[in-house]
């Protein structure tokens, strides 16, 4: 059986997806921080995904630079099927489990009906 | 992109450094990329702390932190693992917070204070002065055993001579070390320069090049119409224009041409003077008694290459006893010598900086024995641990490693604090620091640094590693049974920690007695009575322009003109004018012979000092006996009169009174002597910081030569609002005529005790930093000691001991060691205390009280640091710390 996704995974796969072709690390930093509002390090972000290359979940190509860069270049991520797979298959997970909890969520979480007023 | 939007230099490198190498290029793009947006909305100091956070954190997450553990196995880089284990180490060094601060405090303070200290005893004592070839510069001086001079100023006719006569030296040139601050016109702007005057082959003497134009030549020794700028000045009033060079300035106002001007970097070393002139105030007299008996210069030489100090120094005493043959009348018992001038220019600064250096030594003595101690605590509080994972496997390389770790980034994080506070240490040095410092620049130094921080990381690193030689296999079983006491580890361990404690005790004593002695000292210095009333006394200083005032007459009568001027003034009592104010220093001495003694006796080394009439009644030093002269006695054709001191009745007059008497300044009268009449007796002044008072003849004012003059305004309002319609009157005098230094006399008394507050300031930080430390270190030997007993303690408890009796069960031991360490620092302290004598007034460096007050207040912060963590360690449960077993 294969190893589960952790979260931080998770988004990660999420974020390449959403990003399409213009997904590198720092719009994939800024991406799950925006979502999220966690302060990510761009070292994590590289950790990460090339844990996921190695698993073969997503693959990446040397993309060009920019003045911006002072000459270091992109690297670019695409989520593989497989990756696909994967994170939907966490996503389904994770909806089966929470159906039906959600407005008890809500309330245990502090922003049930009880405190909007 | 604009040029200052690059990320902090230090991050990126770090992260060049420190990433893996399959990341590092779109880790750095990415961090780039984005810290470039983040700069403009969110300011510079917003995005560095961002870049620097990401960096920090990249570098941390760039190893898998699965990792740790397994390194040998580890994908990533080495550079990956040790970030691992530096993460491991900082983890378990903030688990582990209070020995974690203590070790960073006392890091942070045998540091800073090594660096602050030594950086100033570098730029003072080490560091070659900046002329070519500088270890080859001599200052020459004169000494004479018979008048108890002890390397004064030369006399130029002798310095002539010994060029003369001597092969030693390419040459020999002088200068006059005091300097005066005259006007300068012509620049683009009136303002007031120091100026300095110096032989014509004084500068060349040096060996520095001007950057403009010449340095003066031989011949020019005596003139009074050349000038060499310095680069300040040149800058400041001539906009760095290199076409001054041959034009007329007027200085003091006279005309002078700039012949020349001199790099940024040049400081003729022994004044901070501005601007040099030629020794003109010596012309026309050469070849008179004077130029030889007048000791006025300071004499710099440079050593022929291949001679060596002593062989000069030979060569010059040889020349002085043919001198003392040839110039019975001037030169007896005038021994000639020399000294480097780096020495020279250090003077009393060395002993200073010595005793501070050796004080900071023994701070940085207790900061080791300290980490030391610390990190020995610790290493047994851990040893259960290290056994555990001994046991579990690890290598004895893995747990050194580990170790190794978390001392380095101690000591890297302690010692950047150390660097910090050493330089601030040093601002605030520079700040306090007496006039005799000033013109330093302080500067740390960073070989010493370097040197500082090892020994720190050395003694952490060592002490902090030892525990995991000790936990291999061998020792895991019996590491893994010892509860705590009774293991032989256990007590090896207390025995070295007790050791070191009372090592740092004994230091601690001694710099506490150190810094004692020194406040004993300032207060007995506080207590010196200079003999006039320092109180509502305005004093000041004026350089009346030799232009306008050439004459002794002139001057004199601009003195008196502005006594009657500044005493009119509301608010004003009296005023007079002197040259050299009490507390100040030395003026100038002479032999002597009165009228009524025998042919041949004489006496030496009797001081002189001019003031005016009104000076006895403004400083409130009372007539003691006969009267005091007055304005009508000048000019009225009889013999000038003047008053001596106590001390000199004392010494010269002890069954009789010199009232009456006639005294001349020549050791055998002629004909052509010149002698004054003695009318009265006043009372001691201390003129410098002296045991007793010197013998003094004191006459009227006749401003016979040229520099300052300096005045004393008795007040009957706050001393320094005068100061404004003071120098009004100045100004309306002469515009070229400021007012120089206004100081209350009290501050002029406080600055006389300059030097020794500093010094007493420096040593009770160090004192004090020295007793924190000792206590630091007391304290977690006593909280170890107690709680590697929390069961005997519970047994104890349990069986109805009485809390008090175990308490002190437990303390003899640690207090045994404390005792022993006061013993040893006392003892040290009796012995060591004549190293500091020197800098001592009226304190006996056995000083008993001294030493018992610091031996009570370290016993008591002793007790303390046992008793508090003694108690708090039998305020246990019993029944909890028997079930624990």
């Amino acid at each position: 059986m294969p190893t589960v996704l952790g979260e931080f995974e998770q988004l990660l796969l999420l974020a390449v997806l959403r990003l399409r072709d213009e997904a590198y690390g720092v719009t994939i930093r800024r991406a799950i921080e925006d979502a999220t509002r966690r302060d990510i390090s761009a070292g994590a972000v590289y950790t990460a995904l090339g844990r996921l290359e190695s698993r073969g979940l997503v693959t990446s190509r040397e993309g060009e630079t920019s003045a911006d860069r002072t000459g270091m270049r992109r690297r670019y991520y695409k989520v593989e099927p497989e990756g696909a797979r994967r994170v939907f298959r966490a996503y389904k997970d994770m909806q089966t489990m929470a159906r039906g909890l959600v407005p008890e969520l809500e309330r245990l979480a502090g922003r049930g009906p009880g405190r909007r007023s | 992109v604009k040029g200052d939007a690059r990320p902090p230099r230090l991050a990126r490198a770090l992260l060049r450094r420190c990433l893996p190498a399959g990341a590092r290029e779109w880790v750095i793009g990415d961090l780039d990329e984005e810290y470039r947006r983040y700069r403009r909305p969110h300011g510079r100091w917003s995005s560095a702390r961002w870049y620097w956070s990401q960096a920090v954190r990249s570098i941390a997450n760039a190893s898998d932190t699965r990792d740790i553990m397994t390194p040998s196995e580890s994908a990533g880089s080495i550079v990956g693992v040790f970030a691992g284990d530096v993460r491991y180490a900082v983890r378990s060094l903030i688990g582990a917070r209070g020995y974690t601060a203590a070790t960073l405090l006392t890091l942070a303070l045998g540091v800073g204070a090594t660096v602050a200290i030594f950086s100033a005893v570098n730029e003072v004592l080490l560091r070659p002065l900046p002329y070519p070839d500088s270890g080859r510069l001599a200052m020459l001086f004169e000494s004479n055993d018979e008048r108890g001079w002890v390397q004064v100023h030369a006399a130029p006719a002798n310095v002539d001579d010994w060029r003369e006569r001597t092969s030693s030296f390419t040459d020999i040139g002088f200068v006059n070390d005091s300097t005066s601050q005259v006007p300068l016109g012509g620049g683009s702007r009136p303002a007031h320069v120091v100026v300095s005057q110096v032989s014509g082959n004084a500068l060349s003497i040096l060996g520095v090049p001007p950057l403009h134009g010449r340095i003066f030549r031989e011949e020019e020794t005596y003139d009074d119409d050349v000038a060499v700028l310095s680069y300040g000045v040149w800058q400041r009033l001539f906009g760095g224009d290199p076409a001054v060079v041959g034009t007329t300035v007027r200085l003091d106002g006279r005309s002078h041409q700039v012949v020349g001007v001199m790099p940024r970097e040049f400081r003729y070393a022994i004044n901070d003077a501005e601007v040099w002139v030629p020794m003109s105030w010596l012309a026309g007299r050469e070849g008179t008694v004077w130029f030889r008996q007048a000791h006025v210069v300071r004499p710099i030489a440079r050593l022929r290459p291949g001679v060596s100090f002593e062989q000069a120094a030979d060569e010059l005493a040889a020349v002085a006893t043919a001198l003392e043959h040839e110039h019975a009348d001037t030169n007896q018992g005038m021994k000639a010598g020399l000294t480097p001038l780096k020495t020279f220019l250090a003077g009393d600064r060395r002993v200073t900086l010595l005793l501070l250096l050796g004080a900071v030594g023994v701070l940085l003595l207790v900061a080791c024995a300290n980490v030391a101690n610390l990190t020995l605590a610790r290493a047994v509080s851990r040893q259960r641990e290290l056994a555990v994972r001994a046991a579990l496997g690890a290598g004895r390389g893995r747990l050194v490693r580990q170790l190794l770790t978390e001392s380095l980034v101690l000591a890297v994080i302690g010692t950047g604090l150390g660097v910090a506070l050493g330089a601030a240490g040093l601002q605030a040095i520079s700040a306090v620091s007496p006039p005799e410092l000033d013109g330093l620049v302080f500067r740390i130094d960073w070989r010493l640094f370097a040197f500082t921080a090892g020994l720190c990381a050395l003694c952490a690193v060592l002490f902090g590693t030892w525990p995991a030689w000790r936990g291999s296999r061998a020792h895991a079983a019996t590491d893994l049974n010892d509860g705590g006491r009774g293991g032989s580890s256990g007590r090896h361990r207390l025995l070295a920690a007790n050791g070191l404690v009372a090592a740092e005790v004994a230091l601690a004593v001694l710099l506490v007695t150190g810094a004692g002695l020194m406040v004993r000292s300032l207060d007995q210095l506080r207590r010196l009575d200079p003999g006039v009333d320092t109180s509502s006394l305005l004093t000041f200083q004026i350089q009346p322009p030799s232009g306008a005032y050439g004459r002794d007459a002139d001057r004199t009568r601009l003195a008196v003109q502005l006594v009657e001027e500044i005493e009119a003034l509301p608010g004003v009592e009296s005023a007079a004018v002197t040259r050299t104010l009490p507390l100040t220093g030395y003026g100038w001495t002479s032999d002597f012979t009165i009228d009524a003694w025998e042919p041949g006796r004489f006496g030496v080394e009797l001081r002189h000092r001019q003031v005016t009439p009104e000076y006895f009644e403004t400083m409130r030093v009372p007539v003691v006996q006969g009267r005091m002269f007055e304005n009508s006695d000048i000019g009225s054709g009889r013999a000038v009169p003047l008053v001596v001191n106590r001390a000199f009745v004392a010494r010269y007059f002890p069954d009789e009174s010199p009232v009456g008497r006639r005294i001349t300044f020549d050791r055998e009268p002629t004909d052509r002597s010149y002698w004054y009449d003695i009318v009265g007796v006043v009372a001691n002044e201390r003129m410098s910081v002296v045991d007793e008072p010197i013998p003094e003849a004191i006459s009227h004012l006749v401003a016979d030569t040229p520099g300052i003059l300096v005045f004393a305004v008795r007040t009957a309002v706050p001393p320094l609002t005068l100061v404004q319609p003071v120098e009004a009157i100045l100004l309306a005098a002469n515009e070229e005529m400021p007012m120089l230094r206004p100081r209350t006399m009290d501050q002029v008394a406080a600055d006389s005790r300059a030097s020794e507050r500093f010094v007493m300031l420096l040593l009770a930080v160090f004192a004090a930093c020295a007793l924190i430390l000792a206590a630091i270190g007391v304290y977690g030997v006593a909280n170890q000691a107690a709680r590697s007993r929390t069961r005997e303690v519970g047994i104890r408890l349990a069986l109805g001991a009485p809390g008090t009796s175990i308490v002190r069960a437990l303390m003899v031991r640690g207090l045994l060691f404390v005792g022993a360490g006061m013993a040893a620092g006392a003892a040290g302290a009796l012995f060591g205390g004549r190293l500091i004598e020197s800098m001592l007034f009226r304190v006996d460096p056995r000083d008993p009280l001294t030493l018992g007050v610091v031996v009570a207040v370290i016993g008591v912060v002793a007790l303390g640091a046992t008793l508090v963590p003694t108690w708090r360690a039998t305020r246990v449960d019993p029944v909890s710390v028997l079930r624990g077993d």
